[in-house]
C-alpha cells in the first residue's frame, strides 16, 4: 500500500489563538527563501546612511551673554551641567547646560581678556586675566547676585595665560613668562618652574589627571615641556617647528597628551616618547587654537582659525565630524561636556555654542526597539562603508565656500611641494636625500 | 483593572528615610531590601531590554583562527572578533534548522513493483482526509483557454480567460476579491507585490486594477502584451508583447525604466527567475535570450528548439539553476544555467508543445496534449545523453485541451492547470515548501501585516539597474582589471601608485600616447607591443 500525506498547514499555529494576541511569526533561515538578501541589506545600509544625515542637526544651542569674544571655558569636576566661560571684556559666566540658563555672571572680573579659568574644590572659580591677577570667586547658587568681590586676589608680576587646577590638593598652577604652583591659601607664588634656558611666554599648562604632579606647558617658543612639582623643576621639552595653541591630557591614557598646533594639525604624543608624536590629526585649513578630550578618551573636540570645530576618533588622523555655522567665527575654546555627548565651542563672536558630539543622535528617551534599530543602522553602516554610494553618503559633508577652497588650495600646494620635492630627490645623487615620515617632522630637538 | 491597579503602584517613590528611635527598629528589623527591589525589576523587565552592545558575549568558538600572523593587535581583535561573529551564526543558522516543524507532503511507495504514477488523484483525495483534499478542485468557467496566477503567499488566485473573463479569490475561504468581464482578449495576468493589485495583458495595452476590480492605470507604453511578469524585490513590472518589445515598469514609481528591443519578434513566453530577477524570454525562431534592465543585449542568448519556444521555467529549488523549456517540436529540456553547453537532459512529450512549471521543491509539471506530468528533482537535474523519459512521478489526465498553464500554489501541495474549460487544482504530494517566513510571505498575515510588509518592502526597494546574472556581486570584491599598462607582463603598476612624477605627466604635443604609439610603430624596433 502507498503512504499519501500532503502539505498542510494548521491554522491554530499560525493565527492568533485569542483576538488581541499578537500573530505568530514562523521563520525559515534557508538562503533560498530569502533572495537577495545582500542586495537588500544593502539598500537597507544605503537607506540608513542617508537617515543618519538626514538627522544630523548638531546644533543644540547657543548661550549668550558675553559682550567680547569667549577666551575659555572649563567644566566643573564631578558636574555634568555646570560650565564656566571667560571673555576678552573680562567677564566671567557660569552656564547650566541642562536648563541651558546663565548660573553667575561676573563683570569686569579682569581688566582686559580672562585668559584662564579652572575650578577649585566645591563651588570656588579660580580665574586669571592679563591684568596680572588671579582671582579667587565663591560661585555658589545665591538668591541676589550681589557682591561680585572675589574670596581672594593673587596679585602676580606679569600677564597670565592660563591656569590650572591640580587634581586633589589646594595647588594650582598658572603660565606667564614662566610656570608658577601656587597654594590657595597664600597670597604669593609657592615655586617657580622654568626650563633652565627658557625665555619663552608660556602660553598654557595643564595638570596630568592621574600622575597628578607631573604637568605640562606649551610656549611662544614651540616648545613642550613637562614638569614635576615634586623635583620643582622642569623635567624634558621638544622643541617643534611650529608652536602649539592648546594641550589637553588624555583622562583615559594618562602618558598621552594632545597638541593643538598652529600648523594645523594636531598631534598626540606619548610622554615617555617625545621624540616623534604618537599620531597626526590632519584636517583643518588653519591654526588650531583648542582642544579637549572626550571623559572616555575616544574621542577629542578642537576648534580652529578656519572657524570650523571638528570631532576626531583617537588614533584615526582624517575625516573628522565638521561642524561650523554661517555666525560662528574662530573658535578658541572647546570642551566636551562631562558625559561625552555634547561639545561646548566658544567662539570670537561672544557666543558659547552646544553641539551633539554625534551629529545625528537622538536627544530624549529613547525605548529598547528604537535602541534597537539604532544598533542595527550603525552595524549596516559599518558593515557597507565600503560600498561606493554607501560611503559617500555618509562621508560626504558641505563645507563653507572658504572652507573649502582653502582645503583645496592647501591640498595643491603640498602635493606642488612633494612633486618638487620628487624631483629634487631624482636629480640629486643616488640614496642622498631620503624622504622622511610625516611624523619624524615634527620634533626639531629634545631636550632634559 | 485589578492589572491595572496592579501595574499603578508596582514603581513606588523612593521614601525618605525616616530617623527611628532605637526601640521602633528594634521592634520592626528592616526588611531585606531586595523584597521591595524585586516589584520594581517584574515591573520594569518586560518593558526593558538590555541594548545589544551592553550584552556581555560568550567565549571565542573553538574552530575561529586567531590570527596569529598579523601585528597590529588592534586589527587582529577586530578579525578575530569578526571570524568569531561569522562562526556563531553559522553555528546559529544549523540550529534553527532543528527548529523547522513543517511536514513536507510525501508519495511512499513500499515495494519495487509499487509505481507513484499509478495513483489517481482520487486516490490521493480519499486518503489524505477531508480538509487537504479541498486542494482538489476543478472551476468549470466558459470563455476559455484559462491562465492563472498565485499571490506570492500562495493565498490568493487570480485568472484569466482568454474571452475577457478575469477574477482574483482567496482560495482557501472562497472570498471573491474582483470577477471583470473586459470584453477583449486577454492573455496574461500577474498580481503585483501582494493580492491588493494585479495586471492584466489585454488586446492592446497593460491594465493595473486594484484589488476590487477598480482600473486603477492604463500602461499605454506596453503595446499588445502577450507575457506579464512582476519581480518583487524590483517592484518591476515587465511585459513582453507582439512587437517583440521587452518593457520594464516600475509599480513603486510608474516610470517606465527601460526598454528592451528583442528583434526577434512576437513573443509568447516569458519567466523570471525568482533568484536574480532576470527575464528569460523564449522566440519563435527556437532562441532563449535572457534579460537585465541595464544590459541593451541580452546577457545570454541560446538556441534551444528548433521550432518556438513554448513554454520555460527555471527553477526555483536550486536558486535558479536549472531551467526547463520546452519548443513546438514537442521536446522538453533541461539546461544547467551555469554553463550552456548543451541540455543536461531532454526527452519528447507526447502531443506537441508542453507548459511548464517548476515547484519550490524542484518538481517539474509538463502539461502535453491531455495531461500534467510531474517529474521530480534528482532525476530531471541529472546529466543524461540518451533521450529517454525521466521517471514520472505522477500523471493527470485533462480531457479539455488546450492546457494553456501550469502554476504550483506557493507553500501548498497544489499544482493549477488552466485549459479550455476552466481550471482544475491537482494534488502533488511534496511539491511545495512547507515552511515559510512570515518575513518574506505569510499565508496567514493579516491586514495590518499586509501593510506593514508593503512599507518595508518599498524600503528595502532594490534598484533596477542591480540586476545581473550573479546576485551576489554586490558586496563582493571587484575582480582585477584586464586592461593593464604592462609591456610584457612586467612593471605593471597601477596609477595611483605610479610615482608623482609620473602621475602628473601631461600628455601633450609629442609626448601624447597615441603619438608615442605611432612614433613606436614607425621605428625599427623589435618590440612585441609594437607588433
Amino acid at each position: 500500500m502507498v503512504k499519501i500525506s500532503v502539505l498542510q498547514h494548521t491554522p491554530s499555529a499560525h493565527l492568533p489563538s485569542r483576538p488581541g494576541d499578537p500573530t505568530p511569526t514562523s521563520r525559515n533561515l534557508d538562503p533560498l527563501m530569502h533572495p537577495f538578501s545582500r542586495a537588500r541589506e544593502r539598500t537597507r545600509a544605503l537607506n540608513a546612511a542617508k537617515m543618519e544625515r538626514l538627522f544630523a542637526k548638531p546644533f543644540v544651542g547657543s548661550l549668550e551673554g558675553h559682550i567680547d569674544a569667549v577666551e575659555v571655558l572649563c567644566k566643573k569636576p564631578g558636574s555634568l551641567s555646570t560650565v564656566a566661560s571667560g571673555s576678552w571684556d573680562g567677564g566671567i559666566m557660569l552656564h547650566n547646560l541642562a536648563e541651558r540658563k546663565q548660573l553667575h555672571r561676573i563683570q569686569g572680573a579682569h581688566k582686559g581678556k580672562v585668559s584662564g579659568l579652572c575650578f577649585g574644590d566645591g563651588d570656588r572659580l579660580l580665574s586669571c586675566g592679563v591684568d596680572s591677577n588671579i582671582k579667587l570667586w565663591n560661585v555658589a547658587a545665591q538668591d541676589e547676585i550681589s557682591e561680585q568681590k572675589p574670596l581672594n586676589v593673587f596679585p602676580g608680576k606679569s600677564p597670565f595665560n592660563s591656569i590650572d587646577h591640580h587634581r586633589s590638593d589646594p595647588l594650582f598652577a598658572t603660565a606667564s613668562n614662566t610656570v608658577q604652583i601656587w597654594d590657595e591659601t597664600k597670597s604669593a607664588a609657592v615655586s617657580n618652574l622654568t626650563f633652565p634656558t627658557s625665555t619663552e611666554t608660556v602660553t598654557a599648562v595643564r595638570f596630568n589627571l592621574s600622575e597628578t604632579s607631573v604637568l605640562g606647558s606649551i610656549g611662544s617658543d614651540r616648545t613642550f615641556t613637562l614638569y614635576d612639582i615634586r623635583t620643582g623643576k622642569a623635567e624634558r621639552r621638544v622643541v617643534m617647528q611650529m608652536r602649539s595653541n592648546a594641550l589637553a591630557w588624555s583622562p583615559t591614557f594618562p602618558t598621552s597628551v594632545l597638541l593643538a598646533s598652529e600648523d594645523h594639525n594636531l598631534y598626540t604624543f606619548d610622554v615617555r616618547q617625545l621624540s616623534t608624536p604618537t599620531h597626526v590629526y590632519k584636517a583643518h585649513v588653519a591654526a588650531v587654537m583648542s582642544c579637549d578630550w572626550s571623559p572616555t578618551g575616544l574621542e577629542f573636540v578642537s576648534g580652529g582659525w578656519d572657524r570650523t570645530v571638528r570631532i576626531w576618533k583617537e588614533g584615526q588622523g582624517t575625516g573628522p565630524e565638521i561642524y561650523h555655522t554661517k555666525r560662528m567665527q574662530r573658535v578658541s575654546s572647546t570642551l566636551f561636556s562631562a558625559d561625552a555627548r555634547f561639545v561646548l565651542t566658544g567662539s570670537d563672536d561672544g557666543n558659547v555654542r552646544i553641539w551633539k558630539a554625534k551629529a545625528s543622535e537622538r536627544l530624549g528617551i529613547v525605548t529598547a526597539r528604537e535602541r534597537a534599530a539604532i544598533e542595527y543602522r550603525d552595524t549596516l553602516k559599518e558593515r557597507w562603508k565600503w560600498d561606493s554610494e554607501v560611503g559617500k553618503v555618509s562621508r560626504a559633508r558641505h563645507l563653507p565656500k572658504p572652507v573649502y577652497q582653502a582645503a583645496k588650495l592647501k591640498r595643491t600646494m603640498l602635493d606642488a611641494r612633494s612633486v618638487k620635492e620628487d624631483r629634487r630627490r631624482k636629480h640629486t645623487r643616488a640614496g642622498e636625500s631620503k624622504p622622511k615620515a610625516e611624523r619624524k617632522k615634527v620634533v626639531i630637538a629634545e631636550q632634559s | 483593572m485589578d492589572s491595572l491597579f496592579a501595574k499603578a503602584d508596582a514603581i513606588q517613590p523612593v521614601r525618605k528615610k525616616q530617623k527611628l528611635s532605637a526601640d521602633f527598629r528594634k521592634r520592626n528589623p528592616p526588611k531585606s531590601a531586595s523584597s521591595s527591589l524585586d516589584r520594581i525589576v517584574t515591573s520594569i523587565a518586560p518593558h526593558t531590554s538590555l541594548p545589544k552592545s551592553l550584552r556581555p558575549t560568550s567565549p571565542i568558538p573553538d574552530n575561529v583562527s586567531k590570527h596569529t600572523h598579523i601585528k597590529d593587535l588592534k586589527l587582529r581583535t577586530q578579525l578575530t572578533r569578526q571570524a568569531a561573529h561569522a562562526s556563531r551564526s553559522k553555528a546559529l543558522l544549523q540550529d534553527a534548522e532543528l527548529l523547522l516543524t513543517g511536514e513536507a507532503g510525501q508519495l511512499q511507495i513500499e515495494n519495487d513493483m509499487e509505481r507513484t504514477w499509478r495513483i489517481s488523484q482520487q486516490e490521493i483525495t480519499t486518503s489524505v482526509g477531508q480538509e487537504a483534499a479541498k486542494g482538489r478542485q476543478e472551476w468549470k468557467l466558459d470563455g476559455g483557454p484559462y491562465r492563472s496566477r498565485y499571490s506570492k503567499n500562495g493565498r490568493h488566485l487570480a485568472l484569466v480567460g482568454n474571452m475577457g473573463h478575469v477574477a482574483t479569490f482567496d482560495w482557501q475561504t472562497g472570498t471573491m476579491h474582483a470577477e471583470l468581464q473586459l470584453q477583449e482578449t486577454c492573455r496574461d495576468v500577474t498580481f503585483l507585490h501582494d493580492h491588493s493589485h494585479f495586471a492584466v495583458a489585454q488586446k492592446k495595452y497593460v491594465f493595473i486594477y486594484d484589488r476590487d476590480g477598480v482600473e486603477l492605470h492604463r500602461l499605454k507604453f506596453h503595446l499588445e502584451p502577450t507575457r506579464l511578469e512582476f519581480l518583487p524585490y524590483h517592484w518591476l513590472l515587465a511585459s513582453v508583447g507582439n512587437s517583440g518589445y521587452l518593457k520594464y515598469q516600475d509599480t513603486s514609481t510608474g516610470q517606465l525604466v527601460v526598454e528592451h528591443r528583442t528583434k526577434l519578434g512576437a513573443c509568447h513566453t516569458m519567466a523570471q527567475n525568482r533568484h536574480n530577477a532576470v527575464i528569460h524570454l523564449g522566440h519563435q525562431n527556437g532562441v532563449i535570450t535572457l534579460w537585465t534592465p541595464n544590459l541593451p543585449h541580452p546577457a545570454v542568448q541560446l538556441l534551444a528548439h528548433v521550432g518556438p519556444v513554448k513554454g520555460l521555467s527555471i527553477d526555483p529549488s536550486s536558486g535558479g539553476r536549472y531551467m526547463a523549456t520546452s519548443g513546438q517540436d514537442g521536446t522538453v529540456k533541461v539546461w544547467d544555467c551555469r554553463n550552456w553547453k548543451g541540455a543536461v537532459r531532454e526527452w519528447v512529450t507526447r502531443g506537441g508543445s508542453a507548459e511548464l512549471e517548476w515547484s519550490a521543491k524542484g518538481s517539474l509539471a509538463v502539461a502535453t496534449g491531455g495531461s500534467v506530468n510531474v517529474y521530480t528533482k534528482p532525476t530531471i537535474q541529472t546529466s543524461l545523453k540518451a533521450k529517454a523519459n525521466p521517471p514520472l512521478y505522477l500523471t493527470h489526465p485533462i480531457p479539455h485541451r488546450p492546457l494553456t498553464s501550469v502554476r504550483f500554489c506557493p507553500f501548498q501541495d497544489i499544482l493549477t492547470v488552466g485549459h479550455s474549460a476552466g481550471l482544475s487544482s491537482i494534488l502533488v504530494p511534496g511539491s511545495g515548501e512547507p515552511d515559510f517566513d512570515s518575513s518574506e510571505a505569510d499565508p496567514f498575515e493579516n491586514k495590518k501585516a499586509r501593510r506593514e510588509r508593503e512599507v518595508k518592502g518599498l524600503l528595502d526597494k532594490i534598484q533596477h539597474d542591480m540586476i545581473a546574472l550573479d546576485p551576489d556581486f554586490i558586496g563582493s570584491l571587484a575582480p582585477p582589471t584586464k586592461l593593464t599598462t604592462a609591456v610584457n607582463d612586467k612593471n605593471d603598476t597601477p596609477f595611483a601608485r605610479l610615482p608623482r612624477l609620473e602621475q602628473k605627466r601631461k600628455m601633450r604635443g609629442k609626448g601624447k600616447s597615441l603619438k608615442r604609439y605611432l612614433r613606436k610603430q614607425r621605428k625599427n624596433v623589435i618590440d612585441p607591443t609594437a607588433v
